[in-house]
């Protein structure tokens, strides 16, 4: 399965049969299907567009926005957090992440929270992949702010 | 991706709802009480109303300015026309001419 994470927001693909269900089961994280991909439950109603200093999926807009979820995050700084299954701004995570390098791919211990910082950096968009039965995460792909 | 968003508009603020839109432009003059529509693109919002009512007030507007001047007319093209007469209905047509002024500051 891969996982992508935009700017905080989650696209989950199914790659295999049996890989959401997986996934779920291990995580007892709840997944649902929106559009072409599955994504987190609390993230399924995402508005697409914001309004200055009104509520977003229970964060308060900073912009006045229109776009993809992923760019409403993007804009209005703010990334979901799967530990509290809520919408947070980005400055609030103050999880710490290793990164090693193995082969193509970088290993860190679980599924990477948005916004995590490395070193000084903060985690802003990751490719990451799950498969097997149980609950391995590598990434082909981790951006930072 | 471009978002349309029932919105109103007076004295030159914008809402969705009781949500205040800052920053949106105005396509119109947004003086007075007006709903339209918000477009939403990325960062950039505008409002947009309709200004039919605001060219129908105008037209009933000048259409009542015509019937006075008629009325004065056809009183100064009678036979019993003596001075002053008008002069009742030359207030009226003053204040009309007032009224219409009032409207091109107060448009939607």
């Amino acid at each position: 399965m891969r996982i992508k994470c935009l700017h905080g927001y989650f696209i989950f693909d199914e790659m295999e049969r049996g890989e959401i269900s997986d996934f779920i089961s291990l995580s007892g994280l709840s997944l649902v299907s929106k559009d072409d991909y599955y994504t987190f439950n609390s993230l399924a109603a995402a508005p697409e567009y914001s309004i200055a200093g009104q509520p977003y999926l229970g964060a308060t807009a900073t912009q006045t926005f229109a776009g993809k979820p992923w760019e409403i995050f993007r804009a209005n700084g703010l990334v979901y957090d799967y530990f509290t299954d809520a919408v947070v701004p980005i400055a609030s995570i103050l999880e710490r992440i290793d990164l090693s390098k193995a082969d193509k791919f970088y290993l860190s211990n679980g599924l990477i929270l948005p916004g995590s910082l490395y070193g000084s950096d903060r985690v802003k968009n990751y490719t990451g992949w799950f498969k097997g039965s149980r609950l391995n995460f590598y990434y082909s792909e981790v951006d930072f702010d | 991706m471009t978002k349309l968003l029932e919105a109103t508009c007076e004295a030159q603020v914008v809402k969705v709802g009781t949500a205040t839109v800052s920053g949106a432009q105005i396509l119109s003059e947004g003086v007075a009480a007006s709903t339209g529509l918000l477009f939403l693109d990325g960062p950039k919002s505008k409002y947009v109303t309709s200004s039919a009512s605001d060219v129908k007030a105008l037209i009933t507007s000048m259409v009542s300015i015509l019937d006075k001047c008629l009325e004065i007319l056809t009183g100064l093209d009678g036979a019993s026309t003596s001075p002053g007469s008008q002069s009742a209905k030359i207030v009226e047509l003053t204040t009309l001419k007032t009224q219409l002024n009032t409207s091109k500051d107060n448009l939607k």
